[in-house]
């Protein structure tokens, strides 16, 4: 880990007045406020809400995080990118760079989205649900693990510039996204016909779609759940871990291959 | 300098390479050997089937909890034995509720018995596993479409045992 690396990332995510007011909008106002409401009204729990304060508000986070952060901040006069130049004339590895801003960025995230969840827990005993400390805190780490895969997967899609696998990846992340707002489940399949039927086998199709991507592309550990399991999942820690290790291994690789010069962007 | 010129600064760190190719060795052959998360334990007997479901015998007048599911359906075997057994919502279930197992059997016997369909019409069920608390009378309280995590589920099942008694107006 690189120590200047570290903190100039850190601080380049707070740089960009936008950015920052966009992370508060969509990391604590919403779902916050969509907690509040579910409990002041006494609704059933909503989806929608579970989606905003799970992985995919750390994704939401993450957009606003990385967007400039990893990459063009970095080399921006206006955005302190000025010092980077400078950095370089020290003797930095690649594998460092990138592996110092996983981490910076990661770090950043988790600590947003885990700050978001410990407020919603706040407020859910406040409101009289059960929670324990066990659940507030496996809520918490599952929120850095999050962090950590898509912060690789954002740093890979950054870092590796052909088009093609950008399309992929971003096209990957949306079909995700639109999966995320139902947790795993399968269709009913009721006997219909007409555009009842093409639309049922659609809504079967993306959700099959984003669960495969969801189980070999961005795989999650729910903390609470493993440790309460009858059997401990070692197949989604293993298929955390060497998802996250893969993209960065990839990440470093393709900054290896890259040229950098002064200008670039 | 610590370190001299002509260190390259596009080495790969060999630890790293080794922990990656060591987990995704790990990760392949688990998947060849399979999950095995469809084995369902005997936490679970406090569940009655729908067809033999005797309504008198709610005599303490607690809520519903129906959970409608499908053999073939995996997202329900994940939710049998990874949510449903979680200690926590075991005991809340047998304390909180009356749970009953509506299973669908329309893909493999082409149609369900007539309580099946009734009950799946009336509840709006278009996806398994579906999670429906319902006041002793049978109206709606709350639904959970689909195999949430334990943390979810605990939250939606003890939100919706409160809401439960205010709705039925006792």
């Amino acid at each position: 880990m690189n120590k200047a690396i570290l903190v100039f990332t850190t601080m380049s995510c707070f740089l960009d007045t936008i950015k920052v007011a966009y992370v508060i909008l969509l990391g604590f106002v919403i779902p916050i406020g969509m907690k509040w409401a579910s409990l002041v009204h006494g609704v059933s729990e909503s989806q929608t809400f579970e989606m905003l304060s799970g992985s995919v508000g750390v994704a939401f986070v993450l957009t606003g995080l990385c967007l400039g952060v990893a990459g063009n901040s970095a080399v921006s006069s206006s955005r302190g990118g000025e010092c980077l130049p400078l950095l370089f004339t020290r003797p930095v590895t690649r594998a460092e760079y990138v592996l110092t801003k996983w981490a910076a960025i990661a770090l950043t995230c988790g600590t947003i989205t885990a700050l978001q969840n410990l407020v919603v827990a706040a407020l859910g005993i406040a409101f009289g649900e059960q929670w324990t400390p066990g659940m507030v805190f496996g809520q918490m780490l599952e929120r850095f693990l999050d962090a950590g895969i898509l912060s690789a997967a954002f740093m890979l899609t950054i870092f590796a510039r052909h088009w093609l696998f950008q399309v992929a990846a971003i096209v990957s992340f949306y079909i995700w996204l639109v999966g995320q707002t139902l947790p795993p489940v399968s269709i009913a399949g009721p006997n219909v016909s007409g555009t009842d039927e093409i639309s049922l086998s659609a809504t079967d199709f993306l959700l099959k779609a984003s669960q495969w991507i969801g189980n070999v592309i961005l795989p999650t550990i729910h903390v609470y759940d493993s440790v309460n399991a009858v059997e401990f999942p070692w197949t989604s820690v293993v298929a955390y871990f060497s998802t996250v290790l893969l993209y960065l291994v990839c990440a470093i690789a393709v900054t290896n291959k890259r040229d950098f010069f002064y200008g670039t962007n | 300098m610590a370190r001299t010129e002509d260190i390259s600064t596009t080495t790969m760190p060999r630890l790293l390479l080794v922990l990656t190719l060591a987990c995704l060795t790990l990760r392949l052959g688990m998947l060849t050997v399979g999950s095995s998360h469809a084995k369902v334990s005997a936490a679970q007997n406090c569940w009655t089937d729908v067809n033999s479901f005797d309504p008198h015998s709610n005599a303490a007048g607690r809520p519903l909890l129906y959970e409608f599911r499908a053999d073939w359906c995996e997202p329900c075997r994940r939710l049998e034995s990874t949510v449903l057994t979680n200690r926590q919502i075991a005991d809340l279930i047998a304390k909180q509720f009356l749970p009953v197992r509506v299973t669908d059997r329309l893909k493999e016997s082409g149609k369900n018995t007539q309580l099946v369909t009734d009950l799946e019409k009336r509840y709006h069920i278009f996806a398994f596993p579906t999670l429906v608390v319902t006041s002793p009378g049978g109206e709606e309280v709350a639904t959970l479409v689909g195999s949430a995590s334990a943390l979810s589920t605990v939250h939606f099942l003890s939100r919706a045992a409160r809401s439960a008694p205010a709705f039925n107006g006792n």
